[in-house]
């Protein structure tokens, strides 16, 4: 079953960067990407996502136009399909609410996207390595 | 007591006399010297009791006048307002006499005060009317607190105070405090206004920390993509501009960092607390070894050093002041750095960093803690200018001073104290500032009540 990854990331540089970062790292899986909040909603609960199966990471930035990052989550976490998706914000914000909040609001992680590209592309890796490869997905619901 | 002594010692001596001359003891004219000495003696010590009693009496009475005379004059003059209102048989209270500041404070006013005229036919306050007669019937004396009136139209706000005055009076003294209060409400006004600055300051710094990072995580990012995936493709100079482009880059973002921190610093809530200095350098020293565990620094710092600030804001003295300790002595093989305390000139608690690096010239000492401003080549120590500023306003926030000590090549001292108080918090002086005693400063006759209640409190029988 192919495995994919939801990129949730309204900036085109930082959209381009993580895509070139998975590459590198050998994280081949497809990877979807939504531009703003509405979008990542359509995408994992929309009329399409009940056709396909579910995404085994989300990346989710929280700075996003129309639905913002933690509503986004809020959201995700309250539909049962969604619940146990692993969901990582990967975020630019060091603001101690939103870190807070994204844990309160039942995200797994939480990464700040350094400025040095080395590092983020560590970052990218690391995630990569963790949640795709290492990390036991959760069973899909009703199946 | 002395005028039946008066009487009764010439008839007493009158009749001794008689008594002796029918005796034959003495004669007719012995008799009637001595009586006449006697009563001549008499008369002259009762005409100087009285008079020394005269005296006494009639200096006590110039002196009542006298303080009763300073008394009026101080009510007449004083800037508050005195009025004296009498029960009459019907219970109705009657203007019975104001001071100069009593009528012409209100005067052409709705509230104008008329000798002579009720209470009623004055004001329409029936709270207040039974207030005063309370008080002109003996009640305790009143502190009214600030009550509002408008008078010609422009709001006023008055300070009152009702006292209870021998003859089933009332004496009301009252002031004028609307400046006042006007100068408070421009207090409060101020500091919301300040407040609201700050929180948008806060907000302003928030999105410059997210949008400003954004583009050059963008820049670094294509940098580096550039570099690896174009590797064959550049020459060395190409390369080279692009390394100076990250480089770039991650200086500035470094320059973010801290200037949020400056902003963060000056703005933060600050907390007092006793923090163990000794233990906060440790943790820091043991970062900076794990960040370079090439680098051989000996540290040696004092035990036990305890200072009272905030700690998170103590914290970024002590990591910048060391980091700079750090990389100052990166051209030694072997650094020395110290942190210790020792007592200020005024007994103070005075902190100090010192290390044996490449420290400065004391000539251009007072530029190292403007923002921006540095004593070395970016070159040969990197660095940009902000620390030591932040230094200096977490140090000023605590009410103390920071200073430097050094010479070119023989290291640097860093001293600094914590003051005792919250130097420059403008919450504080603020605070003080808005807190209203109620009843005002009210002198005189209002005192002069005050003092003695006894003496009022029944005065209205």
């Amino acid at each position: 079953m192919a495995k994919t990854i939801v990129l949730v990331e309204d900036n085109p540089d930082d959209e381009a960067l993580t895509l070139r970062a998975l590459k590198k790292n050998n994280i081949g899986n497809e990877v979807r990407v939504a531009r703003d909040g509405a979008e990542a909603i359509e995408l994992l609960l929309g009329a399409e996502a009940a056709r396909r199966p579910l995404p085994v990471l989300v990346l989710l930035d929280l700075k996003l136009p129309k639905i913002d990052g933690l509503e986004v989550l809020r959201r995700l976490r309250a539909d049962e399909r969604t619940r146990a998706i692993p969901i990582v914000i990967l975020t630019t914000s060091r603001e101690e609410q939103d870190l807070v909040r994204g844990y309160a609001l039942g995200a797994n992680s939480y990464v700040r996207k350094p400025v040095d590209f080395v590092q983020f592309s560590e970052a990218v890796k690391n995630l990569g390595l963790y949640w795709l490869v290492l990390n036991e997905v959760p069973p899909p619901i009703g199946s | 007591m002395v005028l039946p002594s008066v009487i009764a010692g010439p008839v007493a001596l009158a009749t001794l006399r008689y008594a002796a001359q029918r005796a034959g003891w003495i004669d007719t004219e012995t008799g009637v010297v001595v009586m006449t000495l006697t009563t001549v003696v008499l008369l002259a010590a009762v005409v100087l009791w009285a008079a020394r009693s005269l005296g006494r009496t009639d200096r006590a009475r110039r002196e009542a006048l006298e303080a009763l005379r300073v008394q009026s004059e101080v009510v007449a003059n004083a800037g508050i307002g005195v009025a004296i209102w009498e029960l009459d048989e019907s219970r109705g209270l009657r203007l019975a006499s104001a001071n100069p500041a009593a009528l012409e404070g209100l005067a052409g006013s709705p509230y104008a005060m008329t000798i002579g005229k009720t209470f009623r036919e004055h004001y329409e306050l029936p709270e207040l009317e039974r207030t005063f007669v309370a008080v002109a019937e003996g009640g305790p004396a009143q502190r009214l607190g600030e009550i509002d009136l408008d008078v010609e139209g422009d709001a006023r706000c008055f300070a009152v105070q009702a006292f209870p005055l021998p003859g089933r009076r009332a004496g009301v003294a009252f002031e004028d405090v609307s400046e006042r209060r006007r100068a408070e409400q421009e207090v409060v006004r101020a500091k919301d206004a300040a407040l609201a600055a700050q929180s948008e300051l806060e907000a302003f710094s928030y999105s410059v920390s997210h949008d400003l990072r954004a583009p050059l995580r963008g820049i670094d990012g294509f940098s580096q993509a550039l570099l690896e995936d174009y590797d064959a493709t550049l020459d060395e100079t190409g390369k080279d501009y692009l390394r100076r482009i990250r480089a770039g880059v991650q200086r500035m973002g470094v320059l973010i960092d801290d200037l949020l921190e400056l902003a963060r610093v000056a703005r933060a809530e600050m907390r007092r607390e006793e923090v163990d200095l000794s233990a906060m350098v440790d943790a820091i020293a043991a970062d900076l070894r794990e960040a370079e565990p090439a680098r051989d620094v000996v540290l040696e710092r004092e035990e036990g050093v305890v200072a009272t600030g905030d700690p998170k804001l103590l914290d970024v003295v002590l990591r910048n002041l060391l980091t700079n300790a750090w990389k100052f002595t990166s051209k030694r093989e072997r650094a020395q750095v110290r942190f210790g305390t020792r007592r200020g000139e005024q007994g103070e608690d005075v902190f100090y960093v010192t290390d044996d690096g490449a420290g400065f010239d004391p000539a251009h000492a007072d530029k190292l803690f403007g923002a921006f401003q540095r004593l070395h080549a970016a070159r040969e120590f990197p660095g940009n200018g902000v620390g030591l500023a932040t230094v200096r306003r977490v140090v000023s926030r605590h009410g103390g001073r920071v200073w430097a000590e050094g010479a070119v090549g023989r290291g640097a001292t860093f001293s600094f104290t914590l003051g005792g108080g919250d130097g420059g918090e403008a919450e504080a002086s603020l605070a003080a500032a808005t807190s209203s005693p109620g009843g005002g400063p009210i002198v005189g006759a209002a005192l002069a009540a005050e003092h003695r209640p006894e003496e009022h409190r029944g005065a209205g029988r």
